[in-house]
């Protein structure tokens, strides 16, 4: 049992620390209406400035909109009815690293090309359960049906 | 007469349907510029490169339904998503002086108006990149970028732009705007880039 609860501290620990280490990918930049970040397990309202990591979820009410600038400089947007995953993000251009995925599940979403697009095209995509956008230098809409 | 209300009808019919429940469209860039983008679905690929057009992906079968949308419906229909839109950066190009972290003179306004750029941005956050030229060793390089964009950092932080809103890269001569041989001066190089998101 004791056992059991040290690992548990080890585990919590190590768990906070990835996460304090980590750098967002993103802060959210404009807002309306019922919108939810989901880190993990555990789901807060949005706030305007919160930052954004990866993994992160974001779903929106009814009513709900919502604007993320990216590292990179992409710019998305989702509007009511949405949720959406930053299912991946790496933009180290020291290294020349790059990966940005998207993952739609559903709702309607804006996407305005940032730097990864420009520096590594094939690296980012938009999915949804259905279909897969690329893109290339532009700006689009997705919508996917629930 | 038939003929003329069967045709309104299909029309009206054809404009209450608006835009497909799945469908991705390709808007000109805010530059008036348009660029491409693929859509994959099972096997299949549809390519959209014209201002407007979209493709009804709700199956395969209907990738090949390329269309040209009408302003309105799209502006109706995602009315939340371009309404959020995030305002585009603003990106500075600052110059130093050779081998030195201090401003070229020249730069000075620019340095003010990304200052106020960063002043005037509600929930900013905002990188700055140090990057030097290619002559000198790259050890050098790299502290001389570094020191470059600590005297960006510090001249932000002293007119008022909070410095946990910044981030401090620096990559030395290693992404250079105008790539030289090494040994070669280049003024655009010896650069700060002030991005403020």
């Amino acid at each position: 049992m004791r056992c059991a609860l040290a690992l548990v501290t080890i585990v919590c620990a190590i768990g906070l620390s990835a996460r304090a280490e980590e750098a967002p990918v993103g802060f959210i930049k404009t807002l309306g209406g019922t919108a939810t970040v989901a880190h993990g397990l555990i789901a807060t309202a949005a706030a305007l400035g919160m930052p954004l990591y990866q993994s992160d979820r974001l779903d929106t009410g009814s009513d709900g909109e919502l604007g993320v600038t990216f590292r990179d400089n992409t710019r998305i947007s989702v509007g009511p009815n949405s949720r959406i995953e930053l299912k991946h993000f790496v933009f180290k251009p020291a290294a020349a690293e790059y990966g940005f995925i998207l993952s739609l599940a559903y709702g309607t979403l804006e996407y305005i090309s940032g730097l990864t697009e420009k520096l590594a095209p094939d690296a980012m995509s938009i999915e949804t359960p259905g279909f897969t956008v690329g893109a290339r230098g532009t700006r689009l809409l997705v919508r996917a049906e629930k | 007469m038939i003929m003329r209300v069967m045709a309104s009808a299909v029309l009206l019919v054809l404009s209450g349907c608006g835009l497909p429940a799945d469908v991705v469209i390709l808007l000109p860039n805010e530059n008036g510029t348009v660029g491409k983008l693929v859509v994959h679905e099972g096997g299949s690929t549809a390519e959209l490169d014209k201002p407007l057009t979209a493709v009804d992906a709700g199956s395969e079968a209907s990738l090949r339904n390329v269309f040209t949308t009408q302003r309105p419906d799209v502006e109706s229909e995602f009315a939340g998503a371009l309404d959020a839109a995030p305002r585009a950066p603003l990106v500075y190009i600052l110059q130093f002086q050779p081998g030195l972290a201090e401003l070229d003179p020249r730069s000075r306004g620019d340095l003010a108006a990304a200052t106020a750029g960063a002043k005037g941005t509600s929930y900013a956050d905002i990188s700055v990149i140090g990057h030097a030229d290619a002559t000198g060793t790259d050890p050098y390089n790299l502290a001389l970028s570094l020191k470059r964009a600590e005297t960006v950092r510090d001249a932000l932080v002293a007119a008022g732009v909070p410095s946990d809103i910044i981030e401090i890269t620096y990559h030395g001569a290693n992404n250079p705007l105008i790539p030289t041989p090494r040994g070669v001066p280049e003024a655009r190089n010896r650069r700060v880039e002030v991005t403020i998101r």
